[in-house]
């Protein structure tokens, strides 16, 4: 029974990743997409590149719970009224993050895939990159703010935007799949009767519950990492301990260490086998 | 039919959150269990030799006596 259980939690410990990385197959393959320098542009911040970071690096000191991050895209250069966009923004932050969460034209993005990564200054660190699409209207704002929330750390760490990619699609045939996508399709819009509910607390609960889920499988996560940083320093305190008791046993005879060694053994093997 | 899409897919994910989530949780189980030999096995590198043959000794001793008491009684 225990063998065959083992071999089912194996066989699902192959085949799991597969299908996590399965579902967050990236959906731009199919668009022009132009990558857009956030150190090259106008931005509002300073254009530092440090290592892997570009745009600004933010240094995070443990003050500091919520932290907001805000882009100013400029939007005559990239978008009209009436585009189709699409946003591809990758970040690197301090392990320690919980929440993050970007909105850009009112369109908000609350789940990331993310990557443990070193970067050039040797820090362990997670690689997010996450997905904002929509339609540009006349209220489109024109700052992408990206929230990071992050536990209290023991020294600052740097943050910051490695990378945002951004897709204007205006091509007639893509534009027609993508407002099949957004509903217009009359297959896909039928809802047979289906109406949807004036307020939208089962909406609210449902991304409740999948912040709640990726919240603690970050927390898993970010506990995995600690414990091999912690388990490394238990042992590097613990080095000065062994010259110490090197010298205790070295006052005694190798004689003695070894007639105690016999006379346990003795003890405890008369004890077993004599039960 | 697109909120019906939607609800399938959420519950897809839901479940794979889920799922990914147990297995986090176990392989996390496995390196505590890891990290807490590392410190087990450094701490026994501080006793001398005679000691640490003794005890591995012992414990193999013990160990193939329960063995074959077993195999006795059946």
């Amino acid at each position: 029974m225990l063998k065959k259980i083992t071999i089912v939690l194996l066989s699902l410990l192959l085949v799991v990743p597969f299908l996590t990385f399965s579902t967050s197959a990236a959906v731009y393959d199919d668009y022009v997409v132009s990558t857009c320098n956030v150190a090259s542009t106008n931005y509002s911040f300073r254009s530092a590149v440090v290592d892997d970071y570009v745009g600004k690096v933010y240094y995070y000191y443990p003050d500091i719970e919520v932290l907001d991050l805000q882009y100013n895209f400029s939007l005559s250069d990239y978008f009209v009224t009436g585009d189709v966009f699409s946003l591809h923004i990758e970040l690197i932050v301090p392990l320690t993050y919980r929440v993050c969460q970007a909105m850009f034209g009112g369109v908000t993005l609350s789940s990331w895939s993310q990557t443990q990564t070193v970067d050039s200054g040797g820090n362990s660190v997670y690689l997010l990159s996450g997905n904002i699409s929509g339609k540009v209207t006349s209220a489109f704002s024109s700052s992408l703010v990206i929230m990071l929330r992050l536990n209290s750390m023991p020294q600052s760490q740097k943050l910051g935007v490695k990378n945002i990619t951004y897709v204007k699609n205006n091509d007639p045939s893509i534009s027609a799949n993508a407002a099949a996508n957004a509903g217009a399709d009359k297959i896909t819009g039928e809802d047979y009767g289906y109406s949807e509910p004036e307020t939208n607390e089962t909406d609210s609960g449902i991304a409740a519950g999948t912040n709640l889920l990726e919240s603690i499988t970050d927390s898993l996560d970010n506990f995995n990492a600690s414990l091999n940083e912690d388990t490394t320093k238990i042992l590097d305190d613990l080095k000065p301990f062994k010259d110490f008791v090197d010298q205790v046993f070295g006052f005694l005879p190798d004689i003695v260490l070894y007639l105690v060694t016999f006379a346990v053994m003795f003890v405890v093997i008369r004890k077993v086998v004599g039960r | 039919m697109k909120g019906i899409f939607n609800a399938v897919v959420t519950f897809f994910a839901t479940i794979i959150g889920i799922v990914e989530f147990v297995f986090k949780a176990l392989i996390l189980l496995f390196n505590l269990l890891y990290q807490g030999l590392r410190i087990l096995l450094s701490v026994i590198g501080f006793l001398p030799t005679p000691f640490i043959i003794g005890a591995t000794g012992l414990i193999v001793v013990c160990i193939l006596y329960k063995i074959l008491g077993r195999e006795n009684q059946s």
